[in-house]
Order: structure tokens, then sequence, then C-alpha cells
């Protein structure tokens, strides 16, 4: 069991991005999977399907995406955004980037590097697992 | 998912990626939920071989955190509860 209270655990996860390349051991993977298998769904249908990737197959989608964002091949969402974000909206997105630049070292002007902090959701922050939901 | 199943269904899926990420968080793993992760779905049905009725909502990397990255520095911040909060009684 971990020491970390549930309030601890929400409060301290947030969205990291940097991986070290070191792998999650198998025993681990599966253990925070069945974890989650315990989730709520409406009438417990579990509608949840999770494809991980890992290894070769990983480094195999991960070109792929590197591949097409260099090409700028347009994003093709299967279920997008349905009209324009709100203003508050917008406004909190502004600063989620805000805080990511402020801690890169990159200015709202400098175009080339803010494509650079973009392109690193597509090589996953070089992390060692993916898990897609469908 | 299936594309009969519409906005409930994706809801579900999102209550359980903040349940794997927590448990991940609890057990000392690293994530980042992207968005971006479903601009391709035909690269992701291809590598995975899922029919084309599946749709991709959204993708979770995780792994062990690199501390030496500056970009795990960032913070966010949250809207206060008025924003997002309603409590009625009467």
């Amino acid at each position: 069991m971990s020491e970390l209270s549930l309030e601890q655990a929400i409060l301290t996860r947030h969205s990291i991005r940097g991986f070290l390349p070191k792998e999650v051991p198998d025993e681990l993977l599966r253990k925070v999977f069945e974890l989650a298998q315990w989730s709520p769904s409406g009438t417990n249908v579990q509608p949840w399907q999770a494809y991980v990737a890992s290894g070769a197959a990983l480094k195999r989608i991960r070109s792929e995406f590197i591949r097409r964002v260099e090409a700028k091949v347009p994003a093709k969402p299967d279920l997008p955004d349905k009209g324009k974000m709100g203003d508050i909206f917008k406004g909190r997105r502004r600063e989620c980037a805000a805080a990511l630049y402020s801690a890169m070292g990159v200015a709202w002007e400098d175009k080339p590097a803010r494509a650079r902090v973009g392109k690193r959701n597509f090589e996953m922050f070089d992390a060692p697992h993916v898990v897609f939901y469908a | 998912m299936k594309d009969n199943f519409g906005s409930q269904t994706a809801a579900d899926v999102g209550m359980y990626a903040q349940t794997l990420m927590l448990a991940m968080t609890a057990n000392g793993l690293a994530s980042c939920a992207q968005g971006t992760m479903a601009h391709y779905p035909d690269l992701v049905r291809d590598n995975f071989g899922f029919e084309e009725d599946v749709k991709v909502l959204f993708g979770i990397s995780f792994g062990y955190e690199d501390d030496s990255v500056a970009a795990n520095t960032a913070r966010t911040t949250r809207a206060p509860l008025e924003e997002s909060v309603a409590f009625i009684r009467d």
C-alpha cells in the first residue's frame, strides 16, 4: 500500500511532461489498471476500452505521430469539440499554457519555441507507456 | 468507445481516467492525460487492430517522472468554488 492519503493523491497529481526511460514493472502496471476497473459507470456497463502501448509498439506509434505532425497533417479526431470555446475557458487554457511556457523559459512571441513545446505532446514526453481510450 | 454510445459513456471513461491517474499517483507513477492522442485515430486503430466503429477519446502517457525536466515544475491553479459549483437548498 502507498503512504499517500486519497487527499494527498488528489492534490499531488498533476500533468507530467518529461518521463524517465524506465518501464513500469508488469506487476505494478496490472495493479493500477486493476484498481481503475473499479471506476463507476452508468448501470455498470464499464464501457472503457484501454489500449496500452510499450516497447517497440510505442516507438512505432510515436514515430508515426511525429511524422504526421512534422508533415502538418491536420488532426482528424473522431469526436471533435462542437463550436467555439467560451471566454472563461479560453482564459483558463491561456493560463495553463503561460504556466508551462514560463517553467520552460519560452516567450509568448517565440512561435518556433512554442511549436516545439506543442510537439512534445506527440513525443508523449518520452514516456515508456501510453494508454489510449476508445 | 463504440459510436452507438454518447456523452454519458464518455463521462464514464472520464471517471475511469481519474481513478487510473490517482491509482498511479498513489503508486509513485506520473501521468499526463492528452487530448492530442486523439488527433489521428486511424493510426491508433491500425496499430491495435480495432474497428472503425470504436472511437478514440484521448490518451494518457505514463511512467516515472524525470525531475530534471523544466516543464515538470509548471503548476496550474483552480478556479474558486463559486465559478464551478452551485448549491441550493430551498
